[in-house]
């Protein structure tokens, strides 16, 4: 076991992260065209994004009790929104602001009713 | 009215926005295009539960499992990125959060799990929240034609 502190930095790193895959892949989508090889890269960022972010959620899920850990990742939905009003420049007004907090609200009762608390 | 709703949106910068990252009609096919894929990727999690199941022939029945779980999530992320090239990440992402909703109910209809009071929230929570943001970006799209 690993203490639990440990455990739950591993799954914020992995949300911090992770919620950088979507950015890139918009960001990749944009520009895509399937002809021109270079418009791949963004995408490929985004995909190894995706793969790796995992790593460290499967450390903590391997060494620590799952019932803290899951409902946290349903931060990084914030993590996401964040990201998309600083690098993408998408505009958030109080009613998506609003949605975000409700969606994330419910992906934290999905995580704490599947950890069974 | 009209004219006061133009006065109040006066201050707000031009937006450089193209017309695609705007809300218009396609916002249905957007939808309909992170709806299969929020089922895919729901249909793609129970393939994996399934292949843990006990079977005459374990080891066939566990990759089967495996590769249709593996094939449903890979269409899955063409309809999400096909979605994601149309609207923008505030948008879609959240949406995608539909999945665990569809996988609440395959998962009573397939496993017997219970949908107990707490799922039941965190479903509504999930369909207020798509909802509010689908208001927000309505509200977003109207400010910008009246400052374009």
């Amino acid at each position: 076991m690993i203490p639990i502190w440990l455990a739950i930095i591993l799954v914020l790193i992995s949300g911090v992260y992770g919620a950088l895959g979507p950015i890139f892949m918009k960001k990749g989508l944009q520009r895509f065209r399937l002809s021109s090889l270079k418009t791949y890269k963004n995408i490929i960022i985004s995909v190894f994004i995706y793969g790796t972010s995992l790593l460290p959620l499967i450390l903590a899920l391997r060494y620590a009790d799952l019932s803290l850990l899951y409902p946290l990742t349903a931060l990084s939905y914030v993590w996401t929104a964040m990201y998309s009003a600083r690098f993408l420049g998408e505009e958030i007004n109080a009613y998506t602001w609003a949605g975000i907090a409700f969606t994330v609200g419910g992906v934290f009762l999905i995580g704490i009713s599947v950890a069974g608390i | 009215m009209m004219k006061d709703w133009k006065e109040q949106n006066n201050g707000l910068p031009a937006s450089s926005k193209t017309v695609s990252e705007r809300f218009s009609a396609g916002d249905i096919l957007v939808i309909m295009l992170v709806l299969i894929s929020t089922i895919l990727v729901s249909l793609a999690q129970v393939s994996f539960k399934m292949a843990w199941s006990n079977s005459s022939d374990p080891f066939s029945h566990f990759s089967k499992m495996l590769l249709l779980g593996l094939a449903l999530c890979t269409v899955g992320a063409f309809f999400f990125m096909t979605a994601l090239r149309r609207k923008n990440v505030t948008f879609v992402i959240p949406f995608m959060t539909l999945s665990y909703v569809w996988v609440t109910f395959l998962s009573a209809y397939l496993f017997g799990e219970i949908i107990t009071l707490t799922k039941l929230m965190a479903i509504s929570l999930i369909f207020t929240g798509i909802f509010l943001i689908f208001v927000g970006g309505k509200v977003r799209s109207k400010m910008e034609r009246t400052t374009a």
